[in-house]
């Protein structure tokens, strides 16, 4: 296994150059794209300043050693500062990422719960009517725009039925909880919304798993020493089936700790997606460039876990028959 | 011998598809005495596995469905037993092994565990009792280090040591009756004898009847007490080995034995592979399903279907000229053979 | 050439089969028409829609406070939006873009992955690894982050269907190249294959006779998915302010520009809305059509 997680430690690196080197070279030599309007925003500069800039900067000298410099930044945390407000961009993330965690937690909870469910159901009930409707359902899921079942619901359950709920859902400006309500009530409108697509993709991938393991021969080896269909399904189906779909809810997680940009949005979620989205509209470059890379990182690092974790659920690699 | 304990009925096993009713097992039957080894033989779609199946109710119905027939195991009926009943006599009563040890165990779970499961079902020991037993087992089907390959997963053992595995789990409840499809199909020559020879050794020892399915009559000449021959899902001869080796009735008996390698050929009889495939089991050909490829067919063959019969002392055969002077296996100048 | 002649003749009823079996797929013809009639409403959208609706595209100044959010009518079947343009033209017109985007997207990332899947399967070795590491690079980049970033940099002057475009294109490479040089490694072992190569046949004609058209069953499969896909960042892009600038039209932009009249007129957002999810589960029920039809194994 120390193997296998070496390997996997060795693949991380090019990704690592290849992602960081990619975000310098957007920032810094992108066509139409002027790096000193990136780093003090849309005002026009006297000629003679800016030349001073540009050997302030750095910016004149060779790519790879604006790279490296860049390198070095980024590992002592600097994410430069925000034009809008002057704040340490790594702390304007710092402060926005526990909302973004939250939200990601409850989502996954969510999938987890109605993904697997789901899934199992249908595979078991195969061409049943419940099958029918898991299998549609889901179709229709990943077709829908995230951002628009998002205002969807806010619209339902926010302003169609808000008599009838009280209005727990009304505005849910979150963040600022209103004493009204608990604080997880603010988290349900947003939280489905980030969870649907994935949910409706960790269903699919159960069922398919789930309808593959059914026809495996150790399956007629369980029922055949007696076990009962219970047992077959909990004990000897599910783990085998699960494998892949813990692999991609954890890869899911990542993508959540990237921040859900549009359902973020759309709630005006105060977390890391909404900020990046705020400061694109603000042409804050600092904030936009620091959050995309502090989102990479994390789904980077998120990624490698899952990586290494599918070793300990899978005794095949554990042991170390395949590596991949 | 006496002793019956398993006596199957005209058992038919019908699958439901699109393209029509797929009869893959239609209409079985033989008695299994104590400690007596059956052999099935039969070429692949002969039904030989699906019948085992349909005894242990492994079939998934839909699209499988028993349409005639019963199976009955010590008087009782498996066919029409409640699923809890058969559940307690898998395993514990009966038990199987199968064609590929590769794929026969869950990947995800511990040997010991696995061999551990049924001694936890069906004896309700515990999980610690059970663990000793497995590496009993182990130990017994000529496991090395037993006590430390209990913790190893599947994929830590070659074909034949996983195959070892599938008959320690399969004899872990002392069965009265074991089933063994295709075990030694999977597998190298020298493997294959090895598993056959433990299989000898451990029926000597617990006194279990074995019905042996192989599509080589190699495998059962010198293993089986009695064979029964499959084709297009039904049984074509049954009877004592011997009987069945020496003066077998049926031709597509004969054409097994010209088709397999057996002690006392020489190069000049050679392998005579059977001509033409296995009938389609959704169209079976009118008369006996055998005719379109059988070298002595006649119009009888081609327009009437035989049933099993008696044909002399412990012997059966599905065929209008068994029994008949001079119906005998060489003798009989095949009509339409050019070769 | 004998080889060749048997290939296509496989390969030809391959396709004839899959038509059959596509035919037999209810919900995957019924996506079918629905896309067709889509697509004829918005390529034919210049012939009658301003002539029936009044044109969509331009504010009215002399009408706009009379004819604003007016509710559904036979005149606006979807009603009038803000500044009195019908709602249903602009829906029809919003189609335009977003299956343009759709397409040509899904078509530049299916052009890239193929060429670059068949480099990196016919020659391995160091290519292969270069290009595949390449793909990591990518694949670990969240598809929506990445445009994001290349389209916040751009002026927003030259923010459009152009970028939006290119961004979805390019970024969308890296799956169909592992697709397809997965595809092309497991036909490169048929026999066929060996004996064109026994042959003399050159790498180039082994490439475009033999092997593309037995692999590239797995690229239609997910480029007919991809398309929904490509649609549905178009509208986030575009929700988020990076994609279709006004006055174009597009889905996305549609549902930004109304999403304060959620409360007074949610028409203007329910519209829009329900045109990009019956369109991207119409490529998604095909997609799963075709994939049956060619009988494709695909990961969900």
């Amino acid at each position: 296994m120390l193997n296998y997680i070496f390997k996997r430690l060795l693949q991380f690196v090019p990704v690592f150059f290849g992602v960081t080197l990619i975000l310098f070279l957007v920032a810094n030599f992108m066509p139409g794209a002027d790096p000193i309007q990136m780093r003090l925003g849309e005002r026009s500069i006297d000629p003679a300043l800016k030349a001073r800039l540009i050997q302030e900067y750095g910016l004149d000298r060779p790519w790879h050693e604006q790279y490296i410099s860049y390198l070095g930044d980024l590992s002592r945390g600097d994410l430069g500062t925000s034009i809008y407000n002057g704040r340490p961009v790594a702390t304007i993330f710092a402060e926005t990422y526990p909302y973004t965690i939250r939200l990601a937690l409850f989502a996954i909870m969510i999938e987890i719960i109605f993904g697997i469910a789901a899934g199992v159901i249908s595979a078991v009930k195969r061409y049943s009517f419940i099958d029918v409707l898991v299998t549609l359902s889901t179709s229709v899921l990943v077709s829908l725009p995230v951002f628009w079942l998002g205002l969807m619901l806010q619209f339902v359950f926010g302003i169609w039925l808000k008599d009838t709920t009280g209005g727990a859902f009304y505005l849910p400006i979150s963040g600022a909880s209103s004493a009204q309500f608990p604080d997880w009530v603010h988290l349900i409108l947003p939280g489905i919304t980030l969870a649907s697509v994935s949910t409706a993709y960790a269903a699919r991938i159960m069922r398919s798993q789930m309808l593959e393991v059914m026809n495996q021969d150790y399956i007629r080896t369980a029922r055949a020493k007696g076990l009962s269909e219970k047992d077959v399904l909990v004990k000897h189906s599910m783990k085998n089936a699960l494998i892949p779909v813990v692999t991609f809810i954890g890869l899911d997680l990542g993508a959540m700790f990237a921040g859900a940009v549009l359902t973020e949005t759309v709630f005006n979620w105060p977390g890391v997606g909404f900020t990046l989205a705020r400061s694109i509209f603000q042409r804050d470059f600092p904030v936009v460039f620091g959050g995309v890379t502090v989102m990479l990182f994390a789904v980077m690092i998120i990624n490698l876990i899952v990586d290494i974790s599918y070793a300990f659920l899978d005794p095949r690699i554990r042991y170390g028959e395949r590596s991949d | 011998m006496g002793d019956e304990l398993l006596r199957v009925q005209d058992l038919k096993m019908h699958f439901h598809t699109r393209d029509g009713v797929v009869k893959a097992v239609d209409g079985v039957s033989y008695t299994l005495n104590k400690g007596e080894t059956l052999g099935v033989v039969g070429e692949s779609g002969s039904g030989k596995s699906v019948h085992a199946l349909t005894m242990m109710r492994l079939v998934p119905m839909p699209p499988g469905r028993i349409v005639g027939g019963d199976v009955l195991f010590k008087g009782r009926s498996l066919v029409s037993m409640p699923d809890d009943e058969i559940r307690h006599i898998r395993g514990n009563e009966i038990a199987m092994i199968f064609q590929d040890p590769m794929t026969s165990l869950n990947p995800v779970y511990r040997i010991g565990r696995q061999l551990a499961e049924p001694f936890m079902i069906h004896k309700g020991l515990s999980k610690r009792e059970a663990w000793e037993r497995a590496v009993e087992l182990l130990r017994l089907v000529g496991i090395p280090h037993p006590a430390r390959r209990v913790t190893d997963y599947p994929h830590q053992f070659s074909g034949g040591m996983r195959q070892r595995v599938m008959i320690a789990m399969a004899l872990a409840c002392d069965p009265d009756i074991l089933i063994a499809d295709e075990p030694t199909t999977a597998l190298d020559v020298t493997i294959q004898a090895q598993i056959l020879e433990l299989m000898q050794e451990l029926q000597k020892r617990t006194g279990s009847a074995i019905i042996m399915i192989t599509h080589d009559l190699g495998v059962v000449a010198d293993m089986a007490d009695r064979i029964l021959v499959m084709y297009a899902g039904r049984a074509v001869e049954y009877g004592a080995t011997q009987e069945v080796f020496y003066r077998a009735l049926h031709p597509y008996t004969w054409g097994l034995m010209d088709s397999v390698p057996l002690a006392g050929m020489t190069e000049k009889t050679g392998l005579r592979p059977i001509k033409g495939q296995p009938p389609s089991l959704v169209n079976l050909p009118t008369g006996c399903s055998f005719s379109p490829r059988c070298p002595c067919a006649t119009a009888l063959c081609r327009s009437e279907s035989p049933v099993l019969r008696n044909v002399r002392g412990d012997q059966w055969a599905a065929c209008h000229y068994a029994g008949d002077e001079g119906f005998v296996r060489g003798a009989v100048k095949p009509v339409e053979v050019s070769v | 050439m004998e080889t060749g002649t048997q290939v296509t003749q496989a390969s030809r009823t391959l396709w004839g089969d899959a038509w059959y079996r596509l035919r037999r797929n209810r919900l995957a013809l019924l996506a079918l028409v629905w896309l067709l009639i889509v697509a004829t409403a918005a390529i034919t959208a210049d012939l009658w829609v301003a002539r029936a609706f009044g044109d969509p595209l331009t504010i009215d100044t002399t009408t706009a406070t009379a004819r604003r959010l007016m509710p559904p009518s036979l005149a606006h079947p979807f009603g009038t939006d803000d500044v009195g343009r019908d709602l249903f033209g602009r829906v029809v017109y919003g189609a335009r873009v977003s299956l343009t985007v759709g397409v040509v997207a899904t078509l530049i990332a299916v052009l890239l992955g193929v060429v670059l899947g068949a480099l990196s399967s016919f020659y391995g070795k160091w290519v292969d690894a270069i290009i595949m590491r390449g793909t990591d690079v990518f694949l670990a980049f969240p598809y929506i982050l990445f445009s994001i970033l290349i389209l916040a940099v751009l002026p927003p002057e030259v923010r459009g269907i152009v970028p939006v475009i290119l961004a979805i294109g390019f970024l969308g490479w890296p799956t169909f190249a592992r697709l397809f040089r997965g595809s092309v490694l497991s036909v490169k072992e048929n026999d066929y294959v060996a004996a064109g190569r026994a042959l003399g046949a050159s790498d180039l004609r082994l490439m475009f006779r033999h092997i593309a058209p037995n692999a590239i069953a797995p690229v239609l499969v997910y480029a007919t998915m991809s398309v929904g896909g490509a649609i549905l960042t178009e509208a986030a892009l575009s929700f988020l302010g990076l994609g279709i600038q006004p006055p174009q039209v597009s889905w996305g932009q549609m549902i930004e520009s109304s999403r304060g009249y959620l409360v007074t007129a949610p028409a203007l957002v329910l519209w829009p809305g329900l045109a990009i999810l019956s369109t991207v589960l119409a490529f998604t029920l095909l997609g799963d059509g075709v994939r049956d039809a060619l009988d494709v194994k695909m990961k969900d």
